[in-house]
């Protein structure tokens, strides 16, 4: 779920007291003294799954990240990712200083400038821009939330926002928001029977991802639930099933309505859920579904007809059971309609706010979010997809400003992404705020040294997954600035004593401090509507809102725990009663959607074929997946780098036979807007008619690890990079066609058309 | 059964060349020390020329070989460990209080010899065969004890490593007593008679290692899974060229077929035989040391 | 405190395991192991044809095994059994020989190339003196790994293996292992890669 909600909630600073860093638990020792290490809770953010983790040091030092026992969703767990969040903190590459370009775009020449240059640079512009009543002309491409800069947004009237985190899962999100009015649910996996998951691989990736894996597995072994896999590729989640179900690309849709058509056909469907919980009949449902034969299913998709059958019947029969939809469903031209048809397997059988089923969202009392209208969530400014679309519209940019963005390498057809970027007409002034110097970064006039989430102040709320809501603090662990060093400071600043002094590694800075004092040097109403000194200020204002918080210790309370679990609001515990109304705020499930039929499209779920006209006999439909090792964070990561540098690309073995492609061979991976050489994997592991390139490989910045590159710094281990001859892969996004769903907007990544060559 | 390793680490090589250099030299040096016993020990008198060259030789090549140990080890400095926390489990350990005792009686038992002593030169000389046949026979024993790989831990190794320490010595000493004879004796005359004598004992000691050699890889071949991957990996793997062709057809049977057919043997070919067997010993120990830790234990 | 001398053991259960590669992480960053080397990895093989093919995931660590072939090789006795059952390498006094490196059958040791001594997973035994458990046992999501006592019946090790039918890898080897896994698939054991060039 991208549910990081994050508050907004009060003004009052209440006075901070000194801080309790060390946890009365011992949880860590040094390996080389014995001596106790000091813990600090906190939050990761290294994917959208929020984990509460612990960060040990060792005197000032960072030297381990482990998971949170205390947490609810992750109960300890962490995944590799969150280890890996230790070399992005101590990377040796880091960019820790304003820079700006010398010599043309694109050549890597830097100046190093003072944060105050870049701030009278921004704040001139932008209020220039405001004066001319130009602000539409100032973009912001963001690609993580934070609070302080959606204030600033708003306190500037930006209108142009490329929102990341919310087209992450588009068509996912439109699909949900036009069925229920909420962009995502939370997925009980732990208490589900029999789980039918259609190209999700919560196993190696998910919003949620330690949390929902162990409950799965755990469902698994401890209480032998069933996991049926639909996906093009053996993923690590259809390695652990119980069976894997190898499907042509984009055809899960179909097998969906056909089996949704199976449960009607012999009665197994919940019709009192769908009587009293839907807006749609079972008669109807039954007319609409007519045509969607688990014959004609079995044609278009490869998977037989009575596998359609039995997994339809189990799937009602074997209750609690739940259909798990990922971006193997999304990720497709036809991705909202195939999330539509999936999801209506789950209404079929009543999975709403049931045992094992889908549930709203739990967040702390009183902060429940809103229902979404789906008019206004097709409208909402994150219709703006990217540069491209921009430049379609022939929209004038003025400043484009991309925070912990890098589409010039994400974008799918990223070079041309690039070539937009990289173009002073279209792109007059680039200002980039990163940890690391992108792909995007190379291209800028101004580059901002990001701090990382470890080095910065946040409260964020993750959605919970089965216990009470849950309230995350995420507090700086590293580099903390003694009392001592503050009082010798020429600015020092009595207050200043009280508050914990955290400064990120070199000149490195959190968002909502830049965004705080351009809004100071641009005074008038942006300062009056960011009245805060700085993170830390801010967040306290909005802890000191919350009630319950405040009578359990407040942010004291919060600091020493990394989070807070509102007991208090019993009410929106998951409860698994089949008699109870839904809540008031929910209305029923729109099987049919009015809205969608507004905007022009299907009211009902429905398949579209994928590739019309028919994909050629020599043509493969390319997948990108995401590793488990990859997150936004662990692109210079040396561990993860060590354990995966290079991606190949699938391919069926005995495809690759009859095409005398081996193991290994280097093959020219061809689609309509460009090529790319790669190394190949021949695999008893995927359909013969797709293949599959992870993303998050094939990096030409960021860093030496990112391009394996073997270097001398600081760290002894970059010395050590022994994989430096066999490279570091392809980004497939070179070759991926720009194209989306015309409904929900989100871009098919998973569906391009290629052809391969021997070289 | 189509199988594949989708992932896994690579493992550092536990000794690789430096070892089988190692190994080659105290080989060469126990095998010289041997020969040279022949006359001062055993009283073979017809061996006698050899007896001096064989201790040098045997001294010498016996000062470099430690040297190689130095290279390997991570820790050369405190190389003096060994002499304080002893593992008498540890072959190791055996090794280091040989290497300590090989020379030392080396050096005496020439020092006697030198000065024409023979009823020490002769005592020192039988306290030197175990040495010089445990000086090599531990290095042996230090693969075999390397139990997860079967081309090491086979019982056969010790005694195949000693006769072919024999082989790569009698070898040497044929080459060394060439050399001296023609460059640094009087006469500038060689004892023709003595490397014919030389030669048919190399020749017969091949014939020996031929033996075990296949023996052992008889039983490999039919032994259990990792086992039979080892045969393989000789036969028809990687070290199926070092293996055949230089160890055992050059390093072996050409040899052999010169030393052996009588129109065939001149001079010219015991010393032709003589640079293929030492050439071939070293391949052998090569092939042995790099093929056992080559194929992957998990 | 139970004052009864204590047998550690470590349990993979191998249903659990999702082949996230926590565990092979977090002990890099708990032990400072450099690149190049582990004292942890997860093994990942492929297995027969499609669509009916199967990937296995096996985590490895040190067997911290009860008959140590490690350690009796050891020349300098670097190599220490400990009473509990910990197998570790005294770094004062390893010279660096690799002999455990040769002898151990299961290739989880290793020349530190910054230290130039052997190392290998030693199940965290400062973490386990500090009544902590093991780094990667913590970090695993799924819980795969479960370390503890066996001579402590009550301690969560001895019932699951009490319970479960376990293995161990290599058991023919002889050094008798004290890492048990749960759905031990022999093929996942056996598959090996040849060196890549
Ligand atoms: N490790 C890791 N975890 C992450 C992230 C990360 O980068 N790394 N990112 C987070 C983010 S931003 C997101 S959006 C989520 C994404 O989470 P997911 O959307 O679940 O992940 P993907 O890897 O994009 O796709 C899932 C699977 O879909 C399969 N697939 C492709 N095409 C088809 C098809 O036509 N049909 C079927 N049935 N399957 C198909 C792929 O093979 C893949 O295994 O993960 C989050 N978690
Ligand atoms: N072919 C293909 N392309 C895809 C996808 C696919 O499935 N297939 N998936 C798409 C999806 S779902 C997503 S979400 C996007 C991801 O695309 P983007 O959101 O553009 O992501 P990244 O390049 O992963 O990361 C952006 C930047 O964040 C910085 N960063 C990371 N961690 C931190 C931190 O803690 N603090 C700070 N301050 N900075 C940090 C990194 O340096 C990085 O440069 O890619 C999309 N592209
Ligand atoms: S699942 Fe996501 S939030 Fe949790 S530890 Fe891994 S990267 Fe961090
Ligand atoms: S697994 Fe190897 S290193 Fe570990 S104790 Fe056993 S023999 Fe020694
Ligand atoms: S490398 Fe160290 S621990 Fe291993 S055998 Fe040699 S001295 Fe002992
Ligand atoms: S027990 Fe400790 S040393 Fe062993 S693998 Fe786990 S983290 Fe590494
Ligand atoms: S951390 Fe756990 S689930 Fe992940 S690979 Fe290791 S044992 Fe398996
Ligand atoms: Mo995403």
């Amino acid at each position: 779920m991208k549910t990081s909600i994050a508050w907004f909630a009060g003004t009052a600073a209440g006075l901070a007291s000194r801080q309790r860093l060390a946890s009365a638990r011992k949880a860590g020792v040094s390996r080389t003294s014995l001596k106790p290490l000091r813990v600090i809770p906190t939050t990761c953010e290294q994917c959208p799954a929020g984990c509460g983790i612990n960060a040990y040091l060792n005197g000032e030092r960072l030297v381990q990240l482990l998971g949170n026992p205390d947490h609810p969703n992750n109960k300890g767990g962490i995944c590799a990712k969150g280890i890996a969040g230790l070399n992005l903190v101590n990377d040796p590459e880091r960019l820790l200083y304003p820079l700006k370009r010398r010599g043309p775009r694109g050549d890597g020449q830097w100046t190093k400038i003072t944060w105050d240059e870049v701030y009278s640079t921004l704040a001139t512009r932008v209020k220039e821009l405001i004066r001319r009543d130009k602000i539409s002309e100032f973009v912001i491409d963001k690609g993580h939330d934070d609070p302080l800069l959606d204030r600033f947004i708003t306190a500037i009237g930006v209108t142009h926002v490329i929102d990341r985190p919310a087209m992450k899962n588009f068509n996912r999100s439109t699909a949900f928001t036009s069925m229920t009015g909420f962009p995502s649910l939370v997925e009980d996996v732990g208490r589900s029977r029999f789980v039918l998951n259609f190209g999700a691989n919560p196993y190696a990736n998910h919003d949620q991802f330690v949390g929902i894996a162990s409950r799965l597995i755990h469902a698994q072994v401890e209480s032998g639930a069933r996991l049926i896999t639909f996906d093009v590729r053996m993923s690590e989640t259809a390695a652990k099933s119980d069976a894997w179900y190898p499907i042509k690309a984009g055809t899960d849709g179909i097998v969906a309505l056909a089996m949704a058509k199976v449960i009607v056909a012999k009665g197994l469907a919940n019709s009192d859920f769908i009587d009293r919980k839907t807006n749609y009949s079972l008669a109807m449902i039954k007319n609409h579904l007519s045509h969607y034969t688990p014959e004609k299913a079995a044609k278009v998709s490869g998977v037989r007809a009575t596998d359609i059958q039995n997994l339809a019947v189990d799937f009602a029969r074997q209750r609690p059971s739940l259909a798990l939809i990922g971006g193997g469903v999304s990720d497709h031209k036809n991705g909202t309609q195939s999330v539509r048809s999936v999801a209506l397997l789950n209404w079929l059988v009543g999975n709403l706010e049931e045992e094992g089923g889908l549930f709203y969202p739990r967040f702390p009392s009183s902060l429940q979010p809103k229902k979404v209208d789906l008019n206004s969530w097709l409208n909402s400014a994150s219709n703006i997809k990217g540069i491209t679309e921009l430049k379609e519209a022939k929209r004038r940019i003025n400043t484009y400003f991309a925070y912990l963005s890098n589409p010039a390498y994400a974008d799918p057809d990223c070079d041309s992404t690039a070539g937009l970027l990289k173009d002073e007409k279209t792109v007059p002034f680039l200002v980039v705020m990163d940890t690391h110097l992108t792909e995007t970064a190379r291209m800028a006039d101004m580059v901002l040294p990001a701090a990382t989430y470890l080095e910065g102040w946040g409260v964020s709320s993750a959605a919970s997954l089965d216990e009470v809501p849950v309230l995350n603090l995420r507090q700086p662990v590293v580099s903390m600035i003694s009392a001592a060093k503050a009082l010798r400071s020429p600015t020092f600043d009595v207050g200043k004593l009280l508050e914990p002094k955290f400064q990120p590694k070199g000149q490195a800075e959190e968002v909502g401090n830049v965004c705080l004092e351009l809004a100071r040097r641009m005074r008038g109403n942006t300062a009056k509507n960011l009245p805060y000194k700085n993170t830390y200020d801010y967040i306290t204002s909005v802890i000191s809102s919350i009630p319950g918080l405040k009578m359990e210790g407040g942010l004291n309370n919060l600091k020493s725990k990394g989070l807070w679990i509102d007991k208090a609001s019993k009410s929106a515990r998951y409860r698994y009663s089949s008699k109870k109304e839904l809540p008031a705020l929910h209305q029923k499930v729109e099987i049919y959607s009015n809205a969608l039929k507004q905007n022009g499209h299907s009211p009902l779920p429905e398949y579209e074929p994928l590739t019309t006209p028919e994909k050629r006999k020599d043509e493969f439909i390319l997948t990108t997946f995401k590793s488990n090792l990859w997150a936004k964070g662990t692109a210079n990561s040396k561990w993860a780098r060590e354990i995966l540098h290079e991606n190949r690309l699938w391919i069926n073995k005995d495809v690759a036979q009859k095409l005398g492609i081996k193991n290994g061979d280097r093959i020219r991976v061809t689609s309509s807007v460009g090529s790319l050489i790669s190394r190949v994997l021949t695999t008893q592991r995927i359909h013969p008619e797709s293949v599959a390139l992870a993303e998050g490989f094939g990096h030409s910045e960021v860093g030496n690890v990112a391009k394996a590159k073997r270097f001398r710094s600081d760290d002894p281990d970059t010395n050590l990079i022994w994989w430096d001859k066999k490279g570091n892969g392809v980004n497939p996004n070179k070759i991926i066609v720009r194209k989306e769903d015309p409904i929900g907007g989100g871009l098919g990544l998973k569906d391009t058309r290629i052809r391969i060559e021997k070289i | 059964m189509d199988t594949q390793v989708l992932y896994n680490i690579f493992h550092q090589d536990a000794f690789g060349f430096n070892i089988a250099m190692y190994i080659y030299l105290t080989g060469v040096s126990a095998g010289s020390f041997i020969l040279s016993t022949l006359a001062y020990g055993f009283g073979l008198s017809q061996y006698k020329p050899l007896g001096k060259i064989g201790v040098v030789v045997a001294t010498i090549v016996l000062v470099i070989a430690p040297l190689f140990l130095l290279f390997h080890v991570g820790m050369p400095y405190r190389a003096w460990h060994l002499f304080i926390y002893i593992n008498l489990a540890s072959p190791i350990t055996w090794g280091s209080f040989l290497l300590i005792l090989y020379p030392i009686n080396c050096i005496i038992y020439g020092y006697f010899m030198f000065k024409e002593k023979m009823k020490l030169t002769r005592i020192f000389g039988l306290i030197g065969i175990p040495l010089a046949i445990s000086v090599h026979g531990y290095t042996g024993f230090i693969l075999a004890f390397g139990k997860a790989r079967a081309l090491w831990n086979t019982a056969l190794m010790p005694i195949l490593f000693l006769v072919s320490a024999v082989i790569s010595g009698i070898a040497l000493m044929i080459l060394v007593f060439v050399i001296k004879e023609s460059y640094f004796s009087k006469d500038k005359k060689i004892d023709r008679e003595l490397i014919f004598n030389l030669g048919k004992l190399l020749a017969w000691m091949i014939v020996l290692d031929l033996f075990l050699v296949a023996c052992d890889l008889i039983v490999l071949s039919i032994s259990q899974a990792d086992a039979q991957a080892a045969a393989r990996l000789l036969l028809r793997g990687k070290f199926s060229f070092l293996f055949l062709v230089v160890e055992n057809l050059l390093g072996k049977i050409v040899p052999f077929i010169l030393l052996t057919v009588p129109r065939l043997r001149t001079m010219a070919t015991t010393i032709v035989a003589s640079i293929l067997v030492v050439v071939g010993i070293f391949f052998m120990r090569y092939v042995v040391v790099l093929a056992g830790e080559f194929l992957p234990l998990l | 405190m139970n004052n009864k001398k204590k047998r550690y053991a470590m349990l993979v259960d191998l249903r659990k395991c999702i082949g996230c590669n926590a565990c092979a992480m977090a002990c890099k960053s708990e032990n400072d192991v450099p690149l190049s080397v582990w004292r942890s990895w997860v093994k990942k093989v492929e297995k027969g044809q499609y669509p009916d093919s199967k990937e296995f995931f096996l985590p490895i660590v040190c067997n911290n095994c009860d008959k140590p072939i490690c350690v009796t090789v050891c020349p300098v006795n670097a190599g220490i059994k400990r009473p509990d059952g910990i197998v570790y390498i005294d770094p004062h006094r390893c010279i660096g020989c690799r002999y455990c490196i040769a002898s151990c059958p299961y290739g989880v040791r290793y020349i530190n190339p910054r230290k130039k001594i052997a190392e290998k997973c030693y199940w965290c035994h400062h973490r386990v003196d500090a009544g902590l458990k093991p780094a990667c046992v913590l970090a695993c999501p799924t819980g795969v790994m479960t370390f503890g006592d066996l001579n402590d019946p009550r301690s969560e090790i001895a019932k699951a293996i009490a319970k479960k039918a376990v293995q161990t890898i290599k058991p023919d080897m002889g050094t008798d292992p004290q890492t048990f896994y749960i759905g031990l698939e022999q093929s996942a054991v056996e598959a090996k890669k040849i060196k890549e060039e």
